[in-house]
């Protein structure tokens, strides 16, 4: 993409995410406030400025050169890559309460090593193992703040049968 | 002298001392590894300070703060990569000096430079937060407001080449900050009909997934060698003292360069070493010799940038008002705490004060130590794959921020912030306004609303108090020359077409 596009499609999401809060603060329930108890009336003030910038960034855009003032470059990203990482994190966040810390981490910390290309199971593995318990037990016994799901103390007492 | 010895007793509680010298450690690691840097030391380690008491999670932060500072001198030198942007100006000699074999000494001077910078800016610290924060009791509303708009301005004119997008970042942390409950009314707005967000959006999850997370996708998406090789010596060798007292100077113009740019929002460290460097190139009877692996460059390089540390949280301590990303970071740390920076901090909770020069002092001699034991560390720690660095980062964002209050909602509010914080660098637009905006916001709000209503409605009462109407103009001054900046950018750019 080049700078002019990009700066083009920035401007107008920025415009667009100024409408779409503007809309919130629409409604006559603070009409007769005066304006500094009115709630709306700072977010009001800031969407207009916003606005305003973002509009600024498309005008750049199209009366510059290429769109872009000096010094700004597009950098090279490999976005599959990045949306292979946000695709994961996403699935580990959502199934963090449900599945649990450690089936959850256990799934995904292998899971996006090797999807990142790092294939060393030797590595993997053992990495895996340290973070889920050093983790758990930071979290669980150090602070008192127990991970959601079974926990090393359930593994454990189903390992040594209940006892 | 109760509350220096207070401080000291706190500080040497056996938790408080290894939360101190472990973050310090994991700072200067953080730092050292290219692209990870500050911010994303101090995020990392947020949600934690919900769960440590004030003292230790204050011990914590600092130890990360000046640790990562340092540790990007560790890969300037030894992979002629600067691992933290405030280390960009120790690569023109430090790596030099690696390259003719003196990696080692480059390594020592790199530490004394900065323990020497952090100690001094430390004593800077102590004498100035106090006397500004005794100024700071004069202000009311309207000079909060005034002072927020003073900070954001400055932010914002240095942050990046564009004007107008550091704006817009600005206004976004604005915007986003007003989510949930009005400070003053309690009612609820902008909450697009969700029930979680009528809460508001929580610090920890924002800051962690614009910052920490955003990082981690950057990372991934950009294209980069795999492994990284060291060539040379890799040890420690301190400077001869007499050489050291030979080059007092340098230390000490570094220290106070570094000191006075850290205590000016929005211009941070980065800029204060390569000052400092510039400075010391034009002043040093070397001069010949400056990017050919003198020690002067290093000194002047790693001396400024670590004297920011302190600088910094003169104005975040004494007014509220954090200067660049990373103090923002630790005024929000310290609200989490049910600590508010400002003057009154200094009348209600002195000791806490003390503590803090006490153990930013104390951080800073730590990296005396652990800068010789940890440099053949950083050796073999910059050889972890990255993709195991990264999972690993990303399962401690996940644990951290969802246990600061136990609610699966922060996860989707950090990978929001995250994708967007992405999105925001893709298009060239500066993230330090956006989270100042967003630690600043309801400060701004509250004060400006609350003046609002002292003045009955009428703005120009604003205009009519002395501190207000300086901040004012020096807000606009700074703002116009950054405005006409941006405009002969712009004719430049226009006039480039033909």
């Amino acid at each position: 993409m080049t700078p002019r596009v990009i700066n083009l499609i920035a401007g107008g999401a920025i415009l667009g995410l100024s409408a779409l809060f503007y809309a919130q603060t629409l409604g006559d329930r603070f009409a007769d406030t005066p304006l500094s108890r009115n709630p709306m009336a700072f977010p009001r003030l800031l969407v207009l400025l916003m606005a305003l910038g973002g509009a600024v960034v498309i005008a750049q855009a199209l009366l510059t050169r290429r769109g872009a003032l000096p010094g700004e470059a597009v950098p090279a990203l490999n976005w599959p890559r990045a949306a292979l990482i946000t695709a994961l994190a996403a699935a580990y966040f959502w199934v963090f309460e449900p599945f649990g810390f450690l089936i959850a981490t256990g799934l995904f910390l292998p899971l996006a090593v090797v999807a990142l290309g790092y294939r060393r199971l030797l590595v993997i593995v053992p990495v895996t193992l340290v973070v889920l318990v050093g983790l758990w037990y930071l979290f669980a016994q150090v602070f008192q703040i127990r991970p959601p799901g079974p926990g090393m103390d359930d593994l454990l007492r189903l390992m040594t049968g209940g006892r | 002298m109760d509350s220096l010895l207070l401080a000291l007793s706190k500080l040497g509680d056996p938790a408080t001392l290894a939360l101190m010298l472990g973050g310090t450690a994991a700072g200067v690691l953080i730092g050292a590894m290219p692209g990870l840097g500050s911010v994303l030391a101090i995020t990392l380690a947020l949600p934690l300070t919900f769960v440590l008491a004030p003292e230790p999670s204050i011990a914590l932060l600092l130890g990360l703060y000046a640790g990562s500072v340092y540790g990007g001198s560790l890969s300037a030198i030894l992979l002629n990569t600067p691992g933290t942007p405030q280390a960009a100006a120790t690569v023109f000699d430090g790596y030099p000096m690696m390259q003719r074999g003196e990696g080692d000494l480059a390594l020592g001077w790199a530490t004394v430079a900065s323990v020497i910078g952090g100690l001094i800016s430390v004593l800077v610290l102590i004498v100035a937060a106090p006397t500004l924060a005794r100024f700071g009791l004069r202000f009311g509303p309207m000079e909060y407001f005034a002072l927020g708009l003073f900070a954001l301005t400055c932010v914002v004119s240095v942050s990046q080449e564009n004007l107008a997008k550091g704006l817009v970042a600005c206004l976004l942390g604005l915007l986003v900050a007003t989510m949930g409950q009005d400070p003053l009314t309690g009612d609820v707005r902008l909450h697009f009909s969700s029930f979680d967000l009528m809460a508001g959006i929580a610090l920890v999850p924002f800051l962690v997934g614009l910052f920490a997370l955003s990082e981690v996708i950057w990372r991934v998406a950009e294209r980069h060698a795999e492994t990284v090789e060291i060539k040379g010596r890799t040890g420690f060798r301190f400077p001869p003292l007499r050489d050291m007292a030979r080059r007092w100077r340098v230390f000490g113009k570094s220290a106070m360069i570094g000191t006075w740019i850290g205590t000016l929002p929005g211009i941070g460290a980065t800029a204060s070493s390569m000052v400092s460097y510039a400075e010391a190139k034009r002043s040093s009877p070397n001069a010949a010799n400056f990017g050919k692996g003198e020690p002067d460059g290093v000194i002047a390089s790693e001396t400024a940038n670590n004297a920011v540390t302190g600088g910094a949280l003169v104005p975040t301590l004494s007014l509220g008002i954090p200067g660049d990303p990373i103090t923002a970071v630790m005024l929000g740390a310290l609200i989490i705490q049910g600590i508010t920076p400002g003057p009154r901090l200094f009348v209600e909770n002195a000791d806490l004060m003390i503590f803090i020069f006490v153990a930013l002092f104390v951080v800073n001699l730590a990296l005396l130590v652990l800068g010789p034991l940890l440099g053949p560390v950083f050796a073999r720690a910059v050889r972890a794959p990255e993709p195991v660095l990264l999972g690993v980062i990303v399962v401690l964002l996940g644990i951290g921020t969802f246990s600061v209050n136990y609610n699966a909602f922060d996860l989707k509010v950090m990978l929001a912030a995250g994708i967007g914080g992405f999105l925001l660098r893709y298009g060239g637009f500066p993230l330090a306004p956006v989270v100042i905006g967003f630690v600043l916001g309801p400060m701004i709000e509250q004060s400006l609303r609350q003046g609002m209503v002292i003045a009955r409605g009428d703005f120009t009462v604003f205009l009519r108090q002395p501190i207000a109407l300086t901040l004012f103009v020096a807000s606009a001054l700074f703002l116009a020359w950054s405005g006409w900046r941006f405009w002969k950018d712009w004719r430049q750019a226009r006039q480039g077409r033909g």
